[in-house]
Parts: C-alpha cells; structure tokens; sequence
C-alpha cells in the first residue's frame, strides 16, 4: 500500500483508532494483521519471503542467545547467509547472471545461465537489514534474543517502517512493542504535524520536480546541456524529498500510536563536506554500515591504505544495496572517491585557505563548504538516477554542452521545451513551480535548523500557524501529483 | 481535552470552507472558458430543431448549415471527439430536461460508441458539472470511484485538476462557435489501423442506449441512429461491424430510425476521406448533403 494513496487515507485512521480502542494484550496482533495487509497490498505471496526471513532470525536469535562457544557463530551465519541468501536470489541473481553471461559472449562462447522472471520483493533491502541487525545484536550480546513470536514478526514487518524504513535497531524498537501507548494528544499532533510535512515533499515537491526528471533522464540522448542540469539538479531534490518525505510520514504515522522511530534525514544538502552529508542522510542505513561492516573491517584506526580500503568497500556495498546496477556501484565508489580525496587533501586544503584568511568558522567558509558539497552530492546523483552506464556517462559528459545557446531567448524556450516533454507551457509550469518548491524547501529547513519545519510558527499567533499548515494542505490539493507514484525508495 | 477538541473542529471546518472556495472558484473560473457548446447545454440556452449528439464522427461530419439549408429546419453538432454514448447520454438527459424546439435527434453511431473507454475522456468538460445528476451519472459508469469522491468529498476535484485545466483557467479562452458545433478535418490522409480489429461493444452499454431511446421518443422527438461513412480499406478491418449495425438496426421501431452510409459508393473514394473513419472537409460536405436528403423524407413522414 502507497502512503500517498487513497487506501492508506483510510487505512491509517482505521488502524490507529482501533489500535487504541483493543485491550492492550492484543495491540500486537492488531498491528501484526494491519501490517500484513499494509504488505499484502503489493504482492501478496511475497510475505511468505518475508515470513521465511523471519521464522529463520527468530530461531536464530533463541540459539545464539542459548548457545556458547562457536556455535554462536554458526548460528549467526545461518542467519546472515538465510537473509543474504534471500536477496541475492531475488536482487542480485539477475545482475550478476546476466554479467557472467555478457562475459561469456564476449568471449564468444555460447554458454549462458538461465535468467529469473520474478518481481523484486518491495522494501527487501529494508527488513532484511533490520532483521540482520536483531541477530547481530544479539549475537554481541547487545539485545535479549525476543521469546514472542508475535512481537519479533512485529518488529521486522511494523507496517510504517516495512518497506523504506528507517532501518530501525532492535534496542529502540522491541520494547516498545511492550510499552501501553495511551492516546496522547500532544503524540497525535506531532506525528500528523510530521505526516503532513512528508506529504508534502512527496506528494508537492518530489512528484512535481519528478515531471521534469523523467523527461530527461527517459531520452538524456535528445537533451542539451542546460536541459540535463536542470533535470540533475531537480532530481537531488526529489530524491531527498521523496525518500525524506516517506521516512517523515513513517515516523508521524508511528508517533500518533506513540511509538518513536530514528530520525532518517538531518537537513543534508545543508552538509558541509561529503562525510558530514552521510551523517546526515539515510542516517538509519548509513549507521548500519558503520556498525556492521566499517567498524568490523577496522574503521578508522587503520593505517591510512586500509582506511581508504575500508571506505571503498562500505560505499561499494551501500551502492550495490541500492540497487543490482552498475550505476548504483559507481554511485557508491564515487562517494568512496569523494571522502577518500577529501581525507587525503584536507591538510592541503586547510593550509590553502588560512593562507587566504579563510577559517573553517568563517560564514564564507561554511557557504562555500555547502555548495560545494551540494554539487558533489548532486553531480553523483546522476548516477544514481540514469537508467545504464551509458547514459549516466553521457549526461555526465554533457552537462556543461550548449549553455551559450540556453542564454539566447530562443535557446530558452527550447530548453523550456524539452524538459516540458515537447510542451512550452508544461514546461514552464514545472520548472517555474519546481524552483519555487526548492526554494521554500531550503528556506523553511534553514529557519527550522533544530526543530520539525512545521514548528516553525509555534511562537508566532495562531492565523500565522495555521496558515501555514492550511497552505500546506492545500497545496497538496492543488499542486500536487496524482498518478500514484511510488516512493523512489520502494524498489530497493 | 474539549478546549483541543474545540480547536480542532475550528481547524476543520476552516480548512473544509477554504477548500469549498477554491474548488467554487476553479469550477466557476472553469465553466465560463470551457467549451462553449458544453456549458451552453449545462447552461440551458442551446436549442435546436434538429439536434445531432456522438463522437466525431459527429462533431467532423454533420455540417448543420448544410443540413439546415435542405431540411429547413435549424440544426446544431453536439459533437466532441473521443465521446462515447456512454459518456453524452449524460448530455443528452440534461437537454432533454428543457428542451422545446427539437424535433429529430441524430445519433451518431461510430463503432466504438457501444464501448468504452477506461478513464473519461474529457474530464475537463465533465468535472466542473460533477454535481449535476445527469452528468454524474455518465462520469459513474466509466470511473465509479472517482466520479463518486468528486461529488462527494470535498477537495479531491482539486487533486484531478491536470494540464487541461491550468491551460484552460489560465491561457485559454473558448473558441467562437460559428459554425453551430462543426468542424471540418483537413484533407490530409492519415490513415492508422492496419490489423484486423475487434470495436469495443458492452452489452449493457447498449442496454443504457435501449432503454434512453424512449425517453426521447416520449418527447415527441423523432430519433435517427447514423452510421457514417466508413473508408472502404479501413471498414474491412472492423470484425465486428455486422453485429454492432445489427444492434442499431434492432432499435429501428415508432419514430425510431437507422441510417447506414457504410455502403455508400463515396467509401471506396478516399479522396473523401481524412483516414479510415474521418471525411475530409469535402467528403463531410458531399454526406451531410446526402444525410440532409435523407432526413427531409424522414422528417415528413
């Protein structure tokens, strides 16, 4: 089910009123069915994937718990290998099939291995990883293996967090299954204060600025450079508010009922260096790197090879768990390039600006810091966004083409054209609607650096406030997108 | 907890009065430069004594100064292209309910119009008169749930609003009607289908058709079912074209009747013709004065 469909309008008023009116001793089993039909929506008999991972965890998180020595291990391995299993059959096989057999015909044999036909599970990656991580906490002795089947399922398939996340740890999330959440007035209005930002930058900004982005990266081949700027640049904020928006209204839908979820997004594009923006976006997934696989492979007390190994390795993998492309892998291994360039040169750098009077404190600094880190960010969206090598490598190369006709008023208009699908006035309506939406997005996230955008006006009066909220919904009324589009983050 | 409750209900019912505003005033912004034709019969002013409803093969055909000139009756095309008569019988009722003039109804048949099609076709003419039963009616058989939350809650017409719309509220003025609802397609040849097909065709469809028929006929209004022609290469790859003029011709009763110009000798001339199922502006011309002759013998019987 689509948070941004009419089924979840009425789904979520149902589920939440019920869930306060059950007696507390069968709260569980209400949100276990209610996240099963959420699942259910998609494709049904793909919960019996889901169902499998879980039986699996929850047996092993009981044996690791009850066993000593080396078994531990093996236990946690059957784990990990059940769950990585699972996604390598349904995402990877595929990928690496298909490259193995490219390999082969290049080499002019005939040999070549059967292809799967079968749809990628939604949110895979998403309560694999959360499931992972219960049995490695356990494993370390972080977290008491869950004796109730009921509440462990609950925990992998919570239906706000199922499919996009956050990626959430089983020390947040597990006791509070147990905790009675009395309705809470204050909880109820934060979490759709919190709902109806995310719908907002799904429904407003991503799916408007989304318009644009398909009719460029659809056929990048027939656009000029200006054309695929603006598409790029576009689609670093749709992503943002695509996959932020989904967390945000995740979070909302969990708080009303009183549960609290990790934050999963920190204002990134106001990030001030390329490590600083991965503390700062998809923080649930960029965490569980870090624990899992950046800290095990030695962190940062390495010698410097082995840290930039360690680094490469974590981005690699986060960019292939995004998606089994070679795009996504070379989004990731840019990312890797980014931080491992910026750690060696960082000496450098700072010396060359004290020489200009620059300190890393200074307001310049931190603009020029920002933008530079926005560009970064964006310039390996493409990447992440073109459908194959070829086409990322040629927007790529393209970006910077035919900016000295775009500057021309005819040269305008067809760059209007073109991202307007071959339709002037659409056009101009999404990129001037689009620019606008950025720019409210950026102003109203840097007057709220520390608090939810929609507080903003918490001192102001009241027509001030709820004037705000009225122009947010109706905005989504009005200017919204309304071809239910899924959530960017779904496929992974 | 009933002062926040308070609150909460002011918060609603300013949020609804909002919604109501805007969705009034696009409606109302909308209906004053939305096709004329459309909000003439929505506004009750369109009259006439020969009144001609179908797709376009109504709207590029029929040529109401050709026929008016050789019936001596006024006439007026209610055509619009990409409408099926599950879709203008919503029309048709509404012109029903305040006519006085007509006294021939011409139904247009092409052969999809026993059909139809998944979304509705010209929502923008149809949306601003969601309220309205008849035309509600008509938007229910093709999009249930949609038709149903357009009328009934308030907003979510504003979550349909589409290219359409913001063209027409901001750019666009309505066209003058000169030529009381025609037009004519140009005399390019753009010919489409090459495989054998199948028209679409609902038995309930026709059904909603079997059961409006008396509705205007208890009017004292003569009702004639027009097939136009059809170009000779094209109409061979309609597999079902017998049994759709069957069921037209099963209509045919007390001042009930089906004209077939499929068999006409200007279908082999496709000079007369813009593609497989569209005249041209000459070919229009050439039928609408065979079609006016015949409906001279019909009206005088």
């Amino acid at each position: 089910m689509l948070f941004n469909s009419f089924q979840f309008l009425l789904f979520f008023p149902i589920v939440t009123i019920l869930y306060f009116l059950l007696p507390y001793k069968l709260r569980w089993l209400h949100l276990l069915v209610a996240s099963c039909i959420f699942y259910m929506a998609f494709v049904p008999v793909y919960i019996l994937i889901l169902f499998f991972t879980i039986v699996i965890d929850y047996i092993a998180g009981l044996k690791i718990e009850l066993a000593i020595g080396k078994k531990r291990k093996l236990f946690l391995v059957v784990s990990l290998l059940a769950n990585i299993g699972v996604l390598a059959v349904f995402k990877y096989y595929n990928f690496f099939t298909g490259n193995i057999n490219n390999a082969f015909a290049a080499s002019g044999s005939d040999f070549h291995l059967p292809l799967l036909s079968i749809l990628l599970p939604i949110g895979l990656s998403f309560h694999t990883f959360q499931a992972m991580s219960y049995t490695i906490e356990v494993y370390r002795g972080q977290q008491k293996a869950e004796r109730h089947f009921g509440i462990y399922a609950l925990y992998v398939m919570f239906y706000p967090q199922l499919v996009a996340g956050p990626i959430e740890r089983p020390q947040n999330l597990l006791h509070q299954f147990y905790e009675q959440h009395d309705f809470n007035l204050d909880n109820c209005k934060e979490g759709l204060k919190q709902m109806l930002w995310g719908f907002f930058k799904k429904i407003v900004i991503a799916d408007r600025l989304a318009q644009v982005v398909k009719v460029v990266y659809n056929h990048p081949e027939n656009q000029a450079g200006p054309a695929l700027a603006i598409g790029t640049v576009f689609f670093a904020f749709q992503i943002y508010c695509d996959f932020s928006g989904y967390s945000d209204i995740a979070i909302g839908a969990a708080r009303v009922m009183g549960f609290n979820l990790m934050k999963n997004f920190n204002r990134p594009y106001f990030a001030r260096s390329i490590s600083e923006f991965w503390t700062r976006w998809h923080i649930s997934l960029s965490t569980w790197f870090k624990d899992y696989l950046y800290i095990p492979l030695g962190g940062n007390r390495v010698s410097k090879s082995r840290l930039y190994l360690n680094l490469s390795i974590v981005f690699v993998v986060s960019g292939l768990w995004h998606g089994a492309n070679w795009t996504f892998i070379a989004w990731g291994a840019l990312h890797a390039f980014y931080l491992i360039f910026g750690l060696a040169t960082k000496p450098a750098r700072v010396k060359m600006l004290s020489a200009i009077g620059i300190t890393e404190h200074s307001r310049i600094f931190t603009i020029l810091a920002v933008l530079s880190t926005l560009c970064l960010a964006t310039f390996a969206w493409i990447f992440f966004r073109a459908a194959s090598m070829h086409d990322a490598l040629f927007i790529s190369t393209h970006l910077f083409s035919g900016w000295g006709q775009a500057l021309s008023p005819h040269g305008l208009k067809t760059v209007i054209t073109a991202v307007g699908g071959n339709d002037t006035i659409i056009g101009a309506f999404n990129l001037t609607l689009g620019c606008a939406l950025i720019l409210f997005l950026e102003l109203a996230q840097r007057k709220a650096a520390h608090i939810p955008v929609l507080d903003i006006f918490n001192n102001s009066n009241r027509i001030l406030r709820w004037g705000f909220y009225y122009l947010l919904i109706i905005s989504i009324l009005l200017i919204g997108v309304y071809d239910n589009q899924e959530f960017i983050y779904f496929q992974f | 907890m009933r002062k926040e409750l308070k609150k909460i209900l002011i918060f609603l019912s300013l949020l609804l009065a909002a919604v109501w505003c805007i969705q009034f005033a696009i409606d109302t912004a909308y209906k004053k430069r939305v096709s004329n034709k459309f909000t003439k019969v929505m506004k009750h002013q369109t009259d006439a004594e020969i009144m001609l409803f179908g797709s376009s093969i109504v709207y590029n055909h029929f040529n109401p100064k050709i026929i008016s000139s050789i019936t001596g009756l006024d006439a007026y095309n209610m055509g619009f292209s990409g409408l099926f008569f599950v879709q203008y019988s919503g029309l048709i009722k509404e012109y029903l309910t305040y006519q006085k003039r007509c006294k021939v109804m011409v139904i247009g048949c092409d052969f999809d119009n026993l059909g139809k099609n998944e979304f509705m076709t010209r929502p923008d003419l149809f949306l601003p008169y969601a309220g309205n039963s008849n035309i509600y009616q008509s938007f229910y058989e093709i999009e249930p749930r949609k038709a149903f939350m357009s009328r009934y809650i308030p907003g979510f017409k504003l979550t349909l609003l589409n290219k359409a719309f913001y063209t027409r509220i901001i750019i666009n003025q309505p066209a003058a009607d000169t030529n009381s609802g025609y037009e004519a397609l140009t005399d390019n040849w753009e010919a489409t289908k090459k495989e054998p097909f199948t028209s679409r065709y609902q038995e309930h469809i026709f059904e909603l058709l079997q059961a409006t028929v008396p509705t205007i006929t208890a009017k004292g209004i003569k009702v004639v079912f027009a097939i136009p022609p059809v170009y000779t290469g094209g109409y061979k790859l309609i597999l079902n074209a017998e049994m759709i003029k069957n069921k037209y011709r099963s209509l045919v009763g007390k001042n009930v009747w089906f004209l077939d110009y499929t068999t006409d000798t200007m279908c082999a001339n496709r000079n007369y013709f813009h593609n497989f199922t569209h005249l041209n502006g000459q070919g229009a011309a050439l039928f609408s004065h065979t079609f006016a002759q015949d409906l001279t013998k019909i009206i005088h019987e």
